[in-house]
């Protein structure tokens, strides 16, 4: 997968980059390499700071860190043993 | 009710973690280099920064039955030290709001601020960018010694192993500036 995400060399279209970002979500918390890992984190980056450009902003920073707080407050929640 | 416990959740094994640390790192450098200084006054950096803490401070947690855990941490704790360097004068907002943290939370902050105290005492200063490097542990130093005697010295609760470890890099890292300043008033 790190091969194919590290020539992606076409930017998806504006249309698809919310599914793309779901996908991307959605794999990340199971990659536990850092060499698979990294690809994808920079994939997210580009895609946020093309969106920061944007003059109709898909919000996609607000939303990548709405993500991470609701993904963080469950994994480091208190155990309840 | 608060969202934190003095019983974190050390069941969950580092490699669940380390995907959640990497991209909260990636995600704070990424709209810092976005939307510059602007980001510090965002309700997104304070929880940013609150995950970050919770992030590192639950991959430093005592876990006796993980092999190989400590290659696992120092490339947590590297990744942390590189994205601290990016943020560059945020660093003093990322201080500031770690400072404001409280009780139990205030604990949970400790691995994130000793290192971020770490990361500026190394940053080297330049003549025109005011508040980068020791200026900016220089310009908070009664916050943290406040802090430090609030949290640590006085807790009242138990303060994880990792977190005193916090503290005596602090002590290494800050000590020599606090105390020319002001001798007295270190513990």
């Amino acid at each position: 997968m790190s091969d194919r995400l590290s020539t992606l060399k076409v930017a998806p279209p504006l249309d698809k980059t919310p599914a793309l970002v779901g996908a991307l979500l959605a794999v990340l918390p199971r990659i536990t390499d850092r060499q698979t890992r990294e690809p994808v984190l920079d994939v997210l980056a580009a895609l946020v700071k093309r969106d920061e450009g944007l003059a109709e902003k898909q919000d996609l920073g607000n939303k990548l860190v709405k993500w991470l707080t609701s993904e963080v407050d469950k994994i480091t929640a208190p155990s309840k043993s | 009710m608060s969202r934190f416990s003095d019983k974190s959740n050390s069941s969950v094994p580092v490699n669940a973690l380390l995907p959640y640390h990497a991209a909260a790192n990636s995600i704070t450098t990424t709209l810092y280099e976005a939307r510059g200084d602007a980001l510090a006054s965002t309700p997104q950096f304070t929880e940013l920064v609150r995950c970050q803490a919770l992030l590192l401070d639950s991959i430093l947690l005592e876990r006796p039955h993980e092999k190989s855990k400590k290659s696992k941490e120092r490339g947590a704790l590297v990744r942390t030290w590189r994205s601290s360097r990016k943020l560059g004068p945020l660093l003093q907002n990322v201080l500031q709001s770690l400072l404001k943290t409280k009780d139990v939370q205030a604990v949970r902050s400790m691995a994130l601020l000793g290192n971020v105290i770490g990361v500026a005492m190394r940053m080297k200063v330049k003549s025109n960018a005011q508040g980068i490097g020791a200026a900016i542990v220089e310009d908070n130093k009664d916050a943290i010694l406040a802090f430090y005697v609030e949290n640590i010295l006085s807790s009242k609760i138990a303060v994880p192993s990792h977190s005193i470890v916090s503290h005596l890099s602090f002590k290494a890292d800050a000590r020599p500036l606090l105390t020319t300043s002001s001798p007295a008033s270190y513990p």
